[in-house]
């Protein structure tokens, strides 16, 4: 029987395994999609391009579009640039098919074009090229218009398949599918030979194997990628190249030689620029240089060559690309992946972690608790319970993130709203998210923890399966009311879980669950659900809300045990009025006054107005794309999710106050780096600058997230304030910080000439706040005040 | 008397067969077969020809064309616009009017009676029947398209190019603005020296249009430039054989650099009819022009011509008429037609005989190639090879 439950155990880890491996692949090969389409997407655009201006100049030479002759000839490089391209046709302005060159091996279905609406996936093209891209269930159709020198005279058609895609992608990831059955095999296999010399070290054995297993698969997926990538980029200046080699080639058809020719360095020097990777391209013969583009390289590059068979002698052209411009465009693909990667990462370790509770549960319950050692096993466990709680929790949340504020919008217009009003249901979210917190810590005395959580868990998937259902703004609005309430109550059910089941030794540690939790669950619920929302769209998003849900529900109400505290309820008027209460206590005390006041706000000052609201801001005037603003933010959240631990081991191995001084002047010297990000002439430096800046701040808000709360807990307070109290007060007032942020820094931005200035500001507000944490006394320290009866098991 | 008899022939005829397979009968027109198979013609008088499209279906647009002389270029304009308006289906009879010099009488009456008629556009063919319908049709109801007809801006019909006449005439014109066309010369030459350039004293219109706006901007861009010009048209070829060699006496004495300099051949028939003299005593100095038709087959020649074909000009001027019809734009806001890129010919045998090379983009847009033999390879933009 115990062999029987052993084997389930290890069944479970490598069950877990699967999932996340399979999670992981179904991202990357999401992500990929969306990263190839759009390379191979552009690189039929670079050649149609050129293919259109070569019809453009023979229909200005005199050929009527009806009349045209060699459509076949021009556009076979289009045909033949990828497999995945069907078809090109040249249509009339009455949309009539005049020519039509088609890739023989596949057949087209007649089907529904629309335009693109994943912008994602549209290749950058200069603005005046007024190139439409559509699509169908099947087909990608890009059209270019095409101009006599009178008029316009129709559209060049080119069909590209997403079947073909697909193919090509599943091909490449098929290794990947095969690969994964095959680690958790082995995992499994190295789990049933070692579990025998597990013993005390058994979560070292778990983790680090299933670390091993999962970056196994993620290094051969990255490889997987950079070969799809590399395809990519050099398939289009591989296509670019043959085109110009069919330009000059026409000479060769009328046997008139290159030598006849001037100014081919400007042909040449055509095909290098905004659309072009390429930096150098020389058409040679065998034995020297005929002509090559104007401008000098001679860095590292990769060579194309294409052969030209001409009527006097043979050529070939040879194109260059940087080998700098290949690997800057593989990370611009890549990094998508590194942070979708991150956050599978997340999801990845949440799930072993849920999948070791149980491990932990046999443990506690196989004994009976009469030791420190097995007292610190049930704390352990009951920690690692409320972990997944508060981090699905969030995540369900992060993952609408990145598609709320146009569904809203859009259900706004649908109902007959102004679009603005959605920002209504934004302020209603939090407002209600805030006001939940005020009487929570008496209900959950009342009620319990289990009950509140249920119910807040309830609320919120509630909210959720509305939205499955509708897209009305009446509805919408409710949902909103409903997922503000649940997930505030979630939020100060967890929070008073942890302050009551933390001991004082795992305080910081304990609040570190709710820095990770918020942190992690918003990086990797807003990455995934970004990505996924295109393949499964919203309501598959809502589901998936919903699902984790009632995971959490039927996680709650099997795993925690509560004992409710028959105390008397007071009226509503009564709570608000105690929390006023609590509030004047807080701050009347020196100790809470200057850690909420001097450390607590300015933090969340910085977090709301500098990173939240100025970084987008400031850095899209700078030139930054929006997609790489949000992954620059993302450093800070990585910083603060990597030195947790470490903030934690600080404040409990020195002081909560060293932790806090610690932190403060990390991040002064952060926000000064990031007010000067741009020192030097390169871009590329000045980017990995401030990303190196994002994390510090990070890192130096490692130190003040978690130990900020054991700080102000850890305060005297002669008054019957409950830690739990002091808490939920804490939260409300630090959520001042929070919302005046982005008035105070907009304020700043008015103020300062340059943009960046405002971090350097706010790094001297920082300063001073600091030194005046540091001069005023705490006064007396005195022991803390004994926790409450905890109503958790 | 001979008027009189050729009428009855004629009506008879109409009588007996609505359908003149041939419109021989008319001296100053020639349908060509392709579009004769497109279009209908029936005689009205001896200077009326109406052509009704064969297709049947029914006539929506009343289109007339006025022709001020018999000229080939007149021909190949009228040719050209009802290959598109066939190509376009437009459905339209288009009459053509033969307005003589000294008939100017006839053309008032006719343009008098345009309203009456339900004209819904007119072709003035030719600078002259543009003049004669500027002069007298100027703000009137119906829309009047030029074509074949040169440059408006210089002959004052229109202040600028980039404005519409804010009346009801559309213009298009035969020559490129002279400063494109010497930005291409430059592409070509490089730094020009000195352009001799080539005229008929009594072409008026070239001279007006090609030949001192050109000589103006050659001024100011420290460009010398030579006047040849044939005094007496129908002696070209002798002065031609003195002028030229004067020519490159003058530009030898002036110490230019031949390799950059050329002959310019403008649009004077009588000037351009003697391309076989021109080459014969141009010695080693390109022969360049601003016409098409300079440009042929083996080493009698022009090496390249940069310009607007009657064809290409009938063919903008088709387009601006069928958007006025179709009311897509309206007549007083249409700009200056000029065709753009230009027409450009280029025979490679004239280039290496002068150890010449083009631009590959030159090449690229030539409607016509010569190839090194001096056959054709590439014509209206099709390989022939």
């Amino acid at each position: 029987m115990k062999n029987f439950s052993k084997h389930i155990e290890l069944g479970l880890y490598t069950l877990v395994l699967l999932l996340s491996l399979m999670l992981l692949s179904y991202i990357g090969s999401a992500d990929v999609n969306k990263g190839y389409t759009k390379l191979k997407l552009s690189e039929v655009v670079s050649v149609s391009k050129i293919v259109q201006q070569k019809i453009n100049t023979f229909v200005y030479s005199g050929q009527r579009g009806k009349d045209f002759t060699g459509f076949k000839t021009f556009t076979n490089p289009v045909v033949y640039s990828n497999l995945s391209v069907l078809k090109v046709e040249f249509i009339n302005n009455k949309r009539e098919t005049l020519f039509s060159n088609k890739n023989n091996l596949i057949g087209i279905k007649k089907e529904v074009f629309s335009l693109i609406t994943d912008k994602g996936i549209i290749p950058e093209t200069s603005s005046g090229n007024k190139i439409t891209f559509k699509e169908s269930a099947s087909y990608y159709k890009i059209e270019l218009p095409l101009y006599s020198k009178f008029e316009s005279v129709g559209y060049m058609t080119v069909f590209f398949s997403k079947t073909a895609i697909n193919n090509t992608l599943k091909h490449e990831f098929s290794k990947i599918y095969y690969a994964i059955p095959i680690i958790s095999l082995l995992y499994l296999l190295f789990l049933v030979m070692t579990h025998s010399k597990w013993k005390n070290n058994w979560k070292i054995f778990i983790t680090s194997s299933y670390s091993i297993a999962y970056i196994a698969l993620a290094s051969f997926m990255i490889y997987t990628l950079i070969i799809l990538y590399t395809d990519g980029i050099e398939g289009k200046s591989k296509a670019l190249t043959q085109t110009l080699a069919d330009r000059i080639s026409l000479a060769s058809e009328l046997e008139i030689p290159i030598s006849s020719f001037s100014k081919l360095n400007t042909l040449l020097d055509s095909y290098i620029g905004k659309d072009s990777d390429i930096a150098l391209i020389e058409l040679r013969n065998n034995t020297q240089t005929l002509v090559k583009s104007s401008d000098e390289f001679n860095d590292a590059s990769l060579e194309i060559k294409i052969n030209m068979s001409g009527n006097y002698e043979k050529y070939h052209l040879s194109a260059h690309i940087p080998k700098t411009i290949i690997y800057e465009k593989l990370w611009r693909n890549t990094k998508n992946f590194l942070i979708l990667f991150i956050a599978s990462t997340i999801v990845a370790f949440m799930f072993l972690d849920i999948a070791v509770i149980f491990r932990r549960k046999g443990e506690v319950s196989h004994h009976r608790i009469s030791t420190e050692e097995d007292k610190d096993k049930e704390e352990i466990l009951k920690l690692e319970i409320i972990k997944p709680v508060f981090f699905l929790t969030i995540f369900a949340e992060g993952l609408m993130l990145s598609f709320l504020p146009q569904y809203l919008g859009q259900s706004a217009i649908d109902s007959g709203f102004d679009t603005s009003i959605s920002s209504l249901l934004f302020t209603l979210y939090f407002l209600i998210y805030a006001l939940v917190l005020i009487p929570s810590s008496k209900y959950i005395e009342r009620y319990g923890v289990k009950l509140f959580l249920l119910a807040g868990v309830s609320l919120y998937s509630m909210g959720a399966v509305l939205l499955i259902f509708t897209n009305s703004f009446y509805v919408l609005f409710i949902s909103r009311i409903l997922a503000g309430m649940g997930q505030g109550m979630v939020f100060a059910g967890v929070q008073s879980y942890i302050i009551e089941v933390a001991s004082e030794k795992r305080r910081v540690q304990a609040t570190s669950i709710i820095v990770y939790g918020y942190n992690a669950g918003i990086l990797s619920g807003t990455a995934i659900g970004a990505l996924l929302v295109k393949f499964l769209g919203e309501s598959g998003i809502f589901m998936i809300y919903v699902s984790i849900g009632v995971f959490l529900f039927i996680q709650i109400a099997s795993l925690f045990k509560t004992r409710k505290i028959k105390a008397p309820m007071r009226s509503k008027r009564n709570d608000l009025v105690e929390f006023m209460q609590n509030i004047k206590i807080l701050l009347s005390n020196k100790c809470t006054f200057k850690g909420t006041i001097f450390v607590g706000i300015p933090t969340k000052i910085i977090l709301g107005g500098g990173i939240i609201f100025s970084i987008p801001l400031l850095l899209s005037k700078e030139g930054y794309l929006p997609e790489d603003i949000g992954q620059i933010v993302i450093f800070y959240s990585i910083g603060v999710l990597l030195c947790m631990p470490l903030g934690a081991y600080v404040a409990n191995r020195f002081s909560n106050k060293m932790a806090l001084i610690f932190g403060s002047l990390i991040g002064i010297i952060s926000l000064i780096f990031i007010s000067e990000y741009a020192f030097s002439g390169s871009v590329a430096i000045n980017t990995a600058f401030l990303l190196f800046a994002m994390l510090l701040l990070g890192i130096g808000h490692a130190f003040i997230h978690a130990p900020i709360i054991s700080y102000i807990t850890s305060c005297d307070i002669s008054s019957s304030l409950t830690k739990s109290k002091m808490t939920s007060v804490y939260r409300f007032i630090e959520r001042a910080g929070h919302a005046s942020g982005p008035l105070i820094a907009s304020q700043i931005i008015i103020f300062t000439s340059q943009p960046m200035d405002t971090f350097f500001v706010l790094a001297m507000f920082s300063l001073v706040v600091t030194l005046v944490f540091i001069i005023i006394p705490s006064g007396k320290s005195g022991k803390l005040m004994a926790p409450k009866m905890s109503n958790i098991r | 008397m001979r008027k009189i008899i050729l009428i009855a022939l004629l009506s008879i005829l109409s009588l007996f067969s609505k359908e003149i397979i041939d419109n021989d009968g008319l001296p100053w027109i020639k349908v060509n077969n392709k579009n004769m198979s497109h279009w209908k013609p029936e005689i009205i008088s001896e200077k009326h020809l109406r052509l009704f499209p064969r297709n049947n279906k029914k006539v929506k647009y009343k289109v007339v064309a006025i022709f001020p002389k018999k000229s080939s270029a007149y021909d190949v304009s009228i040719n050209k616009i009802m290959e598109v308006f066939s190509q376009k289906q437009i459905i339209s009879t288009v009459d053509v009017v033969y307005v003589a010099k000294k008939d100017k009488e006839f053309g008032r009456e006719f343009l008098k009676n345009v309203g009456k008629n339900k004209y819904d556009l007119i072709f003035s063919v030719g600078s002259s029947a543009t003049a004669f319908v500027y002069k007298n049709f100027k703000g009137e109801k119906t829309p009047v398209v030029s074509v074949c007809s040169k440059d408006p801006v210089l002959l004052k019909q229109m202040k600028n190019y980039t404005h519409g006449s804010g009346n009801n005439f559309a213009f298009t014109s035969l020559n490129m603005p002279i400063k494109v066309q010497l930005n291409y010369l430059k592409n070509l030459i490089g730094e020009i020296d000195s352009i001799a350039i080539l005229y008929a004293k009594k072409n008026k219109s070239a001279v007006a249009t090609q030949v001192n706006p050109l000589k103006e901007l050659a001024k100011k861009e420290g460009i010398k430039t030579l006047d040849v010009v044939v005094e007496d048209q129908k002696n070209a070829k002798n002065e031609l054989m003195i002028k030229i060699p004067q020519a490159i006496k003058k530009m030898d004495k002036d110490k230019v650099n031949k390799e950059k300099s050329f002959f310019w051949l403008t649009g004077s028939s009588s000037v351009l009819k003697e391309i076989e003299t021109i080459n014969k005593y141009s010695e080693n100095i390109a022969i360049l022009s601003v016409v098409p038709n300079a440009v042929k087959e083996g080493k009698t020649s022009a090496v390249l011509s940069i310009g607007i074909s009657f064809e290409s000009n009938a063919h903008l001027a088709s387009v601006y008429g069928i958007n006025i019809l179709t009311k897509k734009t309206r007549v007083g806001n249409m700009k200056v037609g000029i065709v753009s890129p230009p027409d450009i010919a280029v025979n490679f045998l004239k280039l290496g005989e002068l150890n010449m090379k083009i631009p590959f983009d030159f090449f690229e847009i030539a409607s016509t190639v010569y190839d090194y033999n001096g056959k054709l390879a590439k014509k209206d933009g099709k390989l022939l090879k």
